[in-house]
């Protein structure tokens, strides 16, 4: 076994900022670049004796984005590559498996979007927005509003306004 | 922490960076905050442009919101069921050349061996979804065009405004000069649309009720079309005799090229070369090749496994090695890609009938009145050009200052000649692209006769600048004779290959590409798809085979059976030769409007 499959199982401990110790495997912890540029500065030997501080993310959500994290261990790391060309990943639709990850109460899933977010994974952070973009989908803006909890703060004649600066979107 | 709104300002930009262009006009009259959000927010318009659509060409300055606004406004205005949306036409055709302009470039100009992924089985067959894309690399404001017209009431409403469809509605009786501007938008879009305007319309008529089958204004304006396309009177100085206004100003008349397309197709449905995977892979996908760079070699692709590594040819690259030294020095490129082989076909009636119509006896039709209905048989002949730059030149007075024009010059070929023309089997042909002040690509081209200059042509290439549709015009006589004969004409380029230059036959004996095309025209039928056999002309077995007669002994003097042994017996059924008809089915004093009668009879050439 070569020393980068022994690193890649090696077990290491997350601490969540409600201070709950989290062991993970180190390949899987590694699907967050934050994370993975955390280990490189600490070396091997320190994350093997300490525990990782997270210090923005809960046990609940951070317990979510390591399970979503363990599924996802094999596929392609991100490259700086796909950033600039994310053309093709950006129209691909939510896999099965991630659309049942993403059946959960509105707070957790700005929750996993903002830790996706903190622990820079993209992969993560992609299907979480498209998760509420599909949430907008079809809606008409009364049921956006009582989808998201937002109030309607127009008056009617900022409502008009807005109409009529916006012709392109009017059913004709 | 734990509503949308109270995200980070960067990842609400995120989320709706990933929301459907059509949802955005609920999102902006939802609140303030994403009313503010959006407005004028490039970064999220530019994210959305690129899940909906393609990336547009390198250099292209886009305005993204305005795109995207203008996307949301083309798809509900297709999407509606109003009745009078036509009213909208202007707005329509100017998002749609957009998007066609703005479609990712397939660098067909560059690629010959290899072979997109067409739908090929083997051996000879093809399967069509009628719908899908056959372009390797599936631009999506196509299939998106495609989406927005595939709805009868929309292409109803957009593509059939022109002069010649109001005709055939009844409603216009006089030509306005210059040409009203929605019938030419109206010509434009369909022209951009291509010509699978009637197969469509042949297909909604078979699904639905009887009654309504007979009255389609589609299945009846070929006789429409026709007294457009050889009406002398269209062929003027002032238009050059192309498909242009009649004006000097090399504006395109794009009711002229409707009307040659509409005419085309037709005859290309005769001859059963619709499917034809050359005819349909372009003409009959709805804006498929329309748009710039959308060239791809098709031919190479075409001919079960036609390996051009055989071909008596050159790719353009070696080409341009050879290229003498004082044209490298301007470092001078052909924009238009020219030089390759070149797929045409020219229609054209009986001379008695043509004279008769345009020079009736006791003419008194007035100037802005159309000639009657024109209903009699026409002939087509499929060719192919083997052509390639001679010359390239700074634009002259009337060019687009900023494209050169370009000088080819090479051979052409008639693939189904039959023996008694043989004389015509083969010709020059030698011509000039140049772009017009309007941003079109303009072909003339002379065809020669044993040293004669006989005929001429003059067209526009649909799309643009390397464009795989092609170009679509008139030809004629080239000292324009006042009587004629005109008639129209389309080609388009199937591969990159350049002829060879110390052959004088142009390499065409030992083409294996010509050879290809050749068998494929001796039986397109082979190219329907399964349980389609919605034919409404089809060519009497009789007719077909006296069209294909001269092909079988070239066939055989290729010699190359090998290939083509499964054709064994379809070419030993033709052994003999059944003798040309030469029939005139002018019957003509009243030309009528049923487009079924007497347009069978196909015609030997004058």
């Amino acid at each position: 076994m070569s020393a980068k499959q022994d690193t890649a199982t090696q077990t290491i401990t997350l601490q969540s900022n409600d201070n709950a110790m989290i062991p993970v495997e180190r390949c899987v912890a590694e699907r967050s670049m934050l994370i993975k540029n955390m280990i490189e500065d600490l070396g091997d030997e320190m994350i093997t004796n300490e525990p990782i501080p997270i210090p923005n993310v809960n046990e609940p959500v951070l317990k979510k984005v390591i399970e979503w994290c363990q599924k996802h261990k094999n596929d392609a790391p991100q490259t700086a590559e796909e950033e600039n060309d994310n053309r093709k990943k950006t129209t691909d639709p939510i896999d099965e498996w991630d659309q049942k990850f993403m059946q959960v109460d509105q707070e957790m899933l700005f929750e996993i979007i903002l830790a996706a977010n903190y622990l820079d994974i993209k992969a993560l952070l992609d299907v979480g927005c498209k998760t509420v973009a599909n949430m907008i989908k079809g809606k008409s803006p009364e049921e956006i509003r009582k989808t998201f909890n937002i109030t309607n703060d127009f008056t009617p004649e900022e409502e008009e306004q807005i109409r009529r600066e916006n012709e392109w979107a009017e059913d004709r | 922490m734990g509503t949308l709104l109270q995200l980070p300002p960067e990842l609400v930009h995120h989320i709706l960076g990933y929301v459907e262009p059509q949802d955005l006009g609920s999102i902006i009259r939802t609140c303030h905050f994403l009313n503010d959000t959006l407005k004028g927010n490039t970064a999220v318009y530019r994210s959305i442009y690129h899940r909906a659509l393609d990336t547009p060409p390198t250099g292209k300055k886009i305005e993204w919101e305005r795109e995207i606004h203008d996307l949301v406004r083309l798809q509900r205005i297709c999407s509606s069921q109003n009745t009078h949306k036509e009213s909208h036409l202007p707005f329509v055709l100017a998002a749609v050349v957009r998007l066609l302009w703005n479609a990712s470039r397939t660098e067909g100009d560059k690629k010959d061996v290899e072979s997109p992924s067409l739908p090929f089985e083997g051996n000879g067959s093809w399967h069509y979804p009628l719908h899908a894309m056959v372009y390797p690399s599936h631009p999506r404001n196509i299939s998106f065009l495609n989406f927005l017209f595939s709805s009868e009431e929309t292409r109803e409403a957009f593509l059939t405004r022109s002069f010649i469809f109001e005709r055939a509605r009844g409603g216009r009786k006089h030509f306005q000069n210059p040409p009203n501007a929605i019938h030419q938008q109206s010509a434009k879009l369909h022209s951009l649309f291509g010509m699978a305007l009637p197969m469509l319309d042949q297909l909604s008529r078979n699904n639905t009720t009887a009654a309504r089958s007979s009255d389609s204004i589609i299945s009846r304006i070929r006789p429409f079309a026709c007294s457009k396309v050889y009406d002398l009177r269209e062929y003027t100085t002032g238009s050059g005799w192309g498909p242009f206004l009649n004006d000097g100003s090399w504006r395109v008349d794009w009711e002229k090229v409707e009307a040659i397309l509409l005419v085309i197709e037709a005859n290309l449905r005769k001859k059963r070369l619709d499917k034809w995977p050359l005819v349909w892979a372009l003409w009959m996908k709805p804006f498929a090749g329309s748009w710039p760079g959308s060239y791809w070699p098709w031919g190479t692709v075409i001919s079960w496994g036609y390996d051009d590594r055989f071909d008596v040819g050159e790719d353009e690259e070696s080409g341009e090695r050879e290229k003498s030294g004082q044209e490298k020095a301007k470092n001078r490129e052909d924009p238009y890609g020219v030089t390759g082989t070149w797929f045409r076909v020219v229609c054209f009636i009986d001379y008695n009938d043509f004279f008769h119509y345009n020079f009736p006896v006791g003419d008194a039709i007035p100037d802005n009145v159309p000639r009657p209905l024109l209903n009699v048989g026409e002939a087509t002949r499929i060719i192919v050009m083997k052509i390639s730059v001679t010359k390239i030149e700074d634009p002259g007075e009337g060019d687009h200052p900023d494209y050169p024009v370009v000088t080819f010059s090479g051979k052409s070929r008639s693939l189904d000649a039959s023996e008694l023309w043989q004389d015509d089997a083969d010709s020059d042909i030698r011509g000039t692209v140049r772009m017009t002040p309007e941003g079109e690509v303009r072909w003339t081209s002379y065809s020669i006769f044993e040293g004669e200059e006989r005929w001429k042509s003059e067209g526009i290439q649909i799309g643009g600048l390397k464009s795989g549709r092609g170009v679509v015009g008139n030809w004629f006589d080239k000292d324009h004779d006042p009587h004629g004969p005109c008639g129209p004409t389309a080609f388009w380029k199937i591969s990159n290959k350049k002829p060879v230059n110390d052959d004088n036959d142009g390499g065409n004996k030992n083409d294996r590409l010509i050879a290809h095309l050749k068998v494929a025209l001796m039986d397109p039928g082979l190219y329907e798809s399964e349980g389609e056999e919605a034919e409404p002309d089809s060519v009497s077995e009789e007719d077909y085979e006296s069209e294909s007669d001269g092909v079988v002994e070239d066939f055989y003097e290729l010699g190359d059976e090998d290939d083509f042994e499964d054709y064994g017996d379809y070419t030993d059924s033709l052994g003999v030769v059944p003798a040309l008809q030469l029939e005139d089915p002018f019957d003509d004093d009243e030309p009528v409007e049923d487009d079924e009668s007497g347009e069978d009879d196909d015609l030997g050439m004058y």
